[in-house]
């Protein structure tokens, strides 16, 4: 039957996810410092198979990329330092392309891997900027259907301050061709998974906004039961599971569906999810108040978080745009298909 | 999880959808007045001759006893093929089902389910809106019936309809939401008077109903005397669902028709990106029903998370309607497309009828994010 529930397995890997970021906080400067000094989340993380799980064929888990999906929500949800999603991204890249070379085996050891984008965020590349870039991370780019890797140089002073960015220089070895099928694959694979991280982050920010109005008084009673406040979370919280929804729809179709069919999938998701983000962010610190403001408060970290993952890749306009091409332009020569 | 239909899902899908193909209506509704009232007996009637009604409802009341599942589909197979709205009787029949007597229910949800007897919800007053408990209809009990005396407002399809699930107060010594109860009324009598109201697109859906001394059987309550309130938040729950009252057939159907629009060769990109958010718009609102509807065949009614669909579907409607009169500008405004006007007319009533969009989100705050109640 058409369901739409994550199964009980499901379930626990998010909330086992969960309580690794919260056993290991990467909320505060010092907490993310210390974070990449031991790298204890990181371990457990790999030490519980969160990274191999993407790539595992295990025949009673068919879900690899919502399953995967999980994971990115709640460690974004913590805004979490720590490189997961470069890391997925760039084992799907490697895997697709030389599913037994050796760079898998030392990611798969615990190596961080980064993917390499071009210089305006929106396109894979073989060198420009790498995002996500864990301590000895492998970077990871590609070009006219061809993966390659790519050689770290200077940090950037990246807005997003739970993921590094680097700069890509070339350099870099050729892992292997990939068809076109399965580099349509990656991309909606890539545009689920950064969904993920939004909805995350849109969940994070929310939960503190909430928490705070519930406490906070002014005029003598908490600022959560006047109703301009509750409506504008309530409007937060309408945007943030329709997020979820699409996203859960986006990531199951990479696993379900040919590769053109999940694209048009996570287009449509990316496309909803970067609008929303940015919206369920903003108004995040507007409930916050003056504290929103604070480089101490959480807010500005998850909007930052937020604005990168809705930037790459393609923002909102970028997919609405290959939508109207795919539904309008290109399928104006076909028979209309519904 | 699964966004696909399963075999007999996908079989069901395909009989429905070839049903469709030779049973449409071949002309849009008319606007008001009996023509509008036959249209939609007909179409109900051919939908529940066809056996496509009551179709997630227990089979001893006429329904098929499938999840709810199946009426998304059947909503999104109207929607396709560019089909009217499916007939609105779930959210009523809920009611029945949930709280009615075993008698009432084999008297009242067939004719219900086949369009024999058209039902209206008197749950309105010009002094109880969003305040609902602040109704002041009354039905005081004689020997073995109740007399009505009041007024209903914004009552839709009260002009043909047969009978009324009536919000009244029983105890006015009890507390406001104690002291109401529900009651099956008959339209057909003396004591009840409906005057059509004419809405901003020209429609004549809504209608004032006055009661004076109208007679109600004691056996014509549903419920016990003081459940009304626990009934009326029952039905409205249902309400609230896009797919319990046929709407996302209207938006599949819109989106579709708008994207033929948007084909053609002199659509700006701007006006062809808004088609492609309305486009994505709708897909998203699809996940979340189906999800929604994922919990409920789990076993939950509708709860407040109702409430956060029912502002989705709002946007969604609200959403589609300015792109439609964008794209197809300037004709309704000049009076080519007078159906797209009307359309995007009564779409303003979406964050209105069955409980204001600040009543709904009032509900998300207090009771999804719980935060702490206003008054």
């Amino acid at each position: 039957m058409t369901s739409v529930a994550l199964t009980d397995e499901q379930r626990m890997l998010a909330a086992t996810t969960a309580q690794m970021v919260a056993d290991h906080p990467t909320v505060t400067d010092a907490e993310v410092e210390r974070q990449r000094g031991t790298g204890e989340l990181w371990g457990a993380m790999a030490a519980n198979g969160l990274v191999a799980l993407v790539i595992a064929e295990q025949p009673d888990d068919d879900e690899p990329t919502l399953n995967a999906a999980l994971v990115v929500e709640q460690l974004a949800r913590g805004v979490s330092a720590v490189p997961y999603l470069g890391t997925v991204l760039s084992l799907g890249l490697l895997h697709a392309a030389a599913p037994h070379g050796e760079e898998i085996t030392e990611i798969l050891a615990g190596r961080p891997g980064c993917v390499v984008v071009d210089r305006t965020l929106s396109a894979l590349a073989p060198h420009g900027i790498a995002v996500d870039v864990g301590p000895g991370a492998l970077a990871v780019g590609a070009e006219g259907g061809v993966v390659r890797t790519a050689t770290l140089g200077a940090h950037l002073d990246g807005l997003d301050l739970s993921r590094p960015l680097a700069h890509a220089v070339g350099g870099g070895t050729e892992i292997g061709a990939i068809s076109s099928a399965a580099g349509t694959r990656w991309q909606a694979q890539a545009l689920a998974w950064l969904c993920a991280d939004l909805v995350g982050s849109c969940t994070g920010a929310l939960e503190g906004a909430v928490a705070h109005a519930r406490v906070r008084r002014q005029f003598g009673r908490p600022i959560g039961s006047f109703q301009a406040v509750q409506q504008l979370c309530a409007d937060q919280l309408v945007t943030v599971e329709s997020c979820r929804s699409i996203t859960w729809q986006a990531a199951w179709a990479v696993d379900a569906l040919n590769p053109a069919e999940a694209l048009l999938q996570a287009q449509m998701a990316k496309a909803y999810c970067s609008e929303a983000a940015r919206t369920v962010c903003e108004a995040a610190i507007q409930v916050w108040g003056g504290l929103g403001m604070t480089w101490e408060c959480p807010a500005h970290r998850y909007l930052r978080r937020a604005l990168l993952d809705r930037q790459l890749l393609g923002d909102e306009r970028a997919q609405l745009g290959a939508i109207a091409d795919e539904r309008l332009v290109t399928a104006a020569t076909k028979t209309r298909v519904r | 999880m699964d966004f696909r239909d399963d075999a007999t899902e996908a079989t069901f899908r395909r009989e429905f959808r070839s049903w469709l193909a030779t049973h449409l209506p071949s002309d849009p509704a008319p606007l008001g007045g009996p023509e509008r009232a036959r249209f939609w007996r007909a179409w109900h009637r051919a939908l529940y001759e066809g056996g496509w009604m009551g179709l997630s409802w227990p089979v001893e009341y006429g329904g098929r006893g499938l999840s709810a599942m199946y009426e998304a589909i059947f909503n999104e197979e109207i929607g396709t093929a560019g089909g009217p709205p499916a007939p609105h009787v779930g959210f009523l029949g809920r009611a029945l089902l949930h709280f009615g007597l075993d008698d009432q229910r084999r008297r009242f949800l067939p004719r219900l389910l086949s369009g024999e007897e058209v039902w209206c919800q008197g749950f309105s007053e010009p002094g109880a809106g969003s305040d609902l408990a602040a109704l002041s209809t009354r039905a005081s009990l004689g020997a073995d019936h109740y007399v009505v005396n009041g007024q209903k407002v914004w009552t839709s399809d009260a002009a043909w309809a047969d009978w009324c699930l009536l919000l009244a107060r029983t105890d006015p010594n009890a507390s406001r939401h104690e002291g109401i109860s529900a009651l099956i009324v008959d339209l057909h009598q003396p004591g009840v008077e409906v005057r059509p109201i004419v809405q901003a697109n020209g429609d004549c859906e809504f209608n004032e109903v006055f009661f004076t001394n109208a007679v109600v059987p004691t056996d014509q309550m549903v419920g016990a005397p003081g459940q009304g309130w626990e009934i009326a938040m029952a039905t409205v729950g249902y309400e609230r669902g896009p797919v319990d009252v046929g709407f996302t057939s209207r938006y599949a159907r819109l989106v579709g028709e708008l994207e033929d629009t948007a084909r053609a060769g002199n659509v700006d990109r701007a006006r062809q990106l808004d088609w492609a958010r309305a486009y994505v718009q709708v897909a998203v609102l699809r996940a979340h029903v189906m999800r929604d509807l994922s919990a409920r065949t789990e076993g939950n009614a509708p709860g407040p998370e109702g409430s956060l669909t029912k502002l989705l579907g709002t946007r969604t409607e609200q959403m589609l309607h300015h792109v439609a009169m964008d794209l197809t500008a300037p004709a309704p405004l000049v009076g080519t497309q007078p159906d797209v006007l009307a359309a995007y007319l009564y779409s303003r009533a979406a964050s209105i009828a069955g409980g204001t969009s600040e009543v709904q989100r009032t509900i998300v705050a207090e009771h999804l994010l719980h935060l702490p109640r206003w008054r």
